[in-house]
């Protein structure tokens, strides 16, 4: 609930400005499932959900709102905000320390506040731009970084898919993305693996070259 | 079972040694609210779950655990791997070196070692799903403070941001198996009476199993029998 008196609300609600370009086009005209997954056959109107919540909760009982997928970002920029969806995407500056919230005060990025420090001007070029990126997504796979990120990127996705898919298992889109993901994300592997060794054990291979180092930790297949 | 991809979920390339942090983000390897703590839990609840959600949402959420387990560990040994004694004793960590030297133990930042005294498994439902979604509201909460603590650093940063954004994600989804747990328990109560649809308000009437089902037996005469 938010008190929006004198416009002196911070909405934690509001999509932070979501750049077009970083939005996926795939399955975009496949509907998702109408909101019957609920269905308890009870007569008593507790199939009827009021943005998200159920209409008649239960006491003693905690509710989490249903997210119902709608627009995802592609999987690279996905990768890089920590999920492909805009609606669950969260900011958090640790310099923000400005505002009369106590409690979650890193939550308030205000660039423009921070703009009139002018030590925090720096620290905004220095270290928060650093690891902004604008991803697009381009299909560049011509080093093996860049095949690699995009394995990463794919990868992500799937996972991200997987876990909407399995508390959303009738969820039309979301079926249809994690389709398409994983087929890409097969070929980018098997053009991976070929050339620059396995991934995982159950790639065949003529050398065992599953040992060779850098490992992961060691910024191995980076 | 489990595969290994031979692939982080998120890179990780730390450039410079840094044995402060390095000493605080072990809490998130083998803390209370750490990684190795969250995939325990989730692997361990899922065998007791009735719901079909549920489980695989405890199984999916709990492989992705151990991928975050590996990332820290990552951060952990690249902010040590070429520390010198001096910068070991300068970030505090002559304890911990002592016992470990620079490789990766699971312990808390407060050097506790790990234990699964920090997680529990119910066998119940709701009281299992709550504690799932205690347990990402703890981890993300202890993401935002290493980010604090990390905030001129952005290699370190830049992980630990995405880790406690997948943090958040995580606690929709165990809301999200919550709530078809939720419904389950309301299906329950229904199909005892299910030729009466007329709703009920009862609020006298509070929710929880033991309740519902008592006077579920009462209201068959004119409840909708979905117990509220």
């Amino acid at each position: 609930m938010c008190n929006c008196r004198r416009r002196k609300c911070y909405c934690l609600n509001n999509p932070q400005n979501t750049n077009k370009n970083e939005l996926e086009t795939l399955c975009n005209n496949v509907p998702n499932v109408p909101q019957d997954k609920f269905n308890t056959n009870c007569g008593c109107g507790f199939e009827d959900e009021d943005n998200g919540f159920p209409s008649n909760p239960m006491y003693a009982q905690s509710y989490v709102p249903v997210q119902i997928m709608n627009e995802t970002f592609m999987p690279c920029a996905g990768l890089h905000k920590g999920t492909i969806f805009p609606e669950l995407v969260s900011e958090y500056c640790p310099r923000s320390i400005y505002g009369t919230n106590p409690i979650y005060h890193g939550y308030k990025c205000y660039k423009r506040r921070m703009q009139r420090m002018n030590e925090d001007v720096e620290y905004l070029e220095n270290v928060e731009n650093r690891i902004t990126c604008s991803c697009t997504c381009k299909q560049d796979d011509s080093t093996r970084e860049e095949l690699m990120h995009q394995i990463k990127c794919y990868n992500f996705a799937v996972i991200e898919l997987a876990l909407y898919l399995d508390t959303h298992p009738n969820d039309e889109r979301a079926l249809c993305l994690h389709n398409s993901y994983c087929k890409t994300l097969k070929d980018l592997k098997d053009k991976y693996q070929k050339v620059y060794g396995p991934l995982s054990i159950y790639y065949p291979c003529n050398k065992w070259r599953w040992l060779e180092e850098p490992w992961p930790w060691e910024g191995g297949n980076i | 079972m489990w595969t290994y991809d031979k692939v982080l979920e998120y890179p990780v390339k730390i450039r410079e040694t840094n044995t402060e942090l390095a000493k605080n983000i072990i809490s998130q390897y083998g803390g209370p609210d750490g990684e190795l703590a969250a995939s325990l839990r989730y692997l361990s609840q899922k065998f007791g779950m009735p719901d079909q959600k549920a489980k695989a949402i405890l199984n999916d959420i709990g492989t992705e655990e151990l991928a975050h387990l590996e990332i820290v560990g990552t951060i952990v040994h690249q902010l040590t791997r070429n520390a010198t004694i001096e910068e070991v004793e300068r970030g505090g960590l002559a304890p911990y070196y002592t016992d470990h030297g620079l490789g990766v133990y699971p312990q808390s930042a407060g050097g506790m070692p790990f234990s699964a005294v920090a997680l529990a498994v119910k066998g119940d439902p709701i009281a299992d799903l709550q504690e799932d979604l205690a347990a990402e509201q703890k981890a993300r909460a202890t993401y935002e403070k290493l980010i604090d603590l990390c905030r001129d650093y952005p290699d370190v940063l830049d992980p630990l941001k995405f880790l406690r954004e997948r943090e958040i994600v995580h606690f929709q989804r165990f809301g999200e198996a919550l709530r078809g747990v939720q419904d389950k328990l309301a299906e329950k109560k229904f199909y005892m009476n299910s030729n009466n649809p007329i709703f009920v308000n009862n609020s006298s009437m509070n929710s929880g199993m033991m309740n519902t089902n008592m006077s579920n037996n009462q209201n068959m005469s004119n409840g909708c029998g979905c117990g509220r």
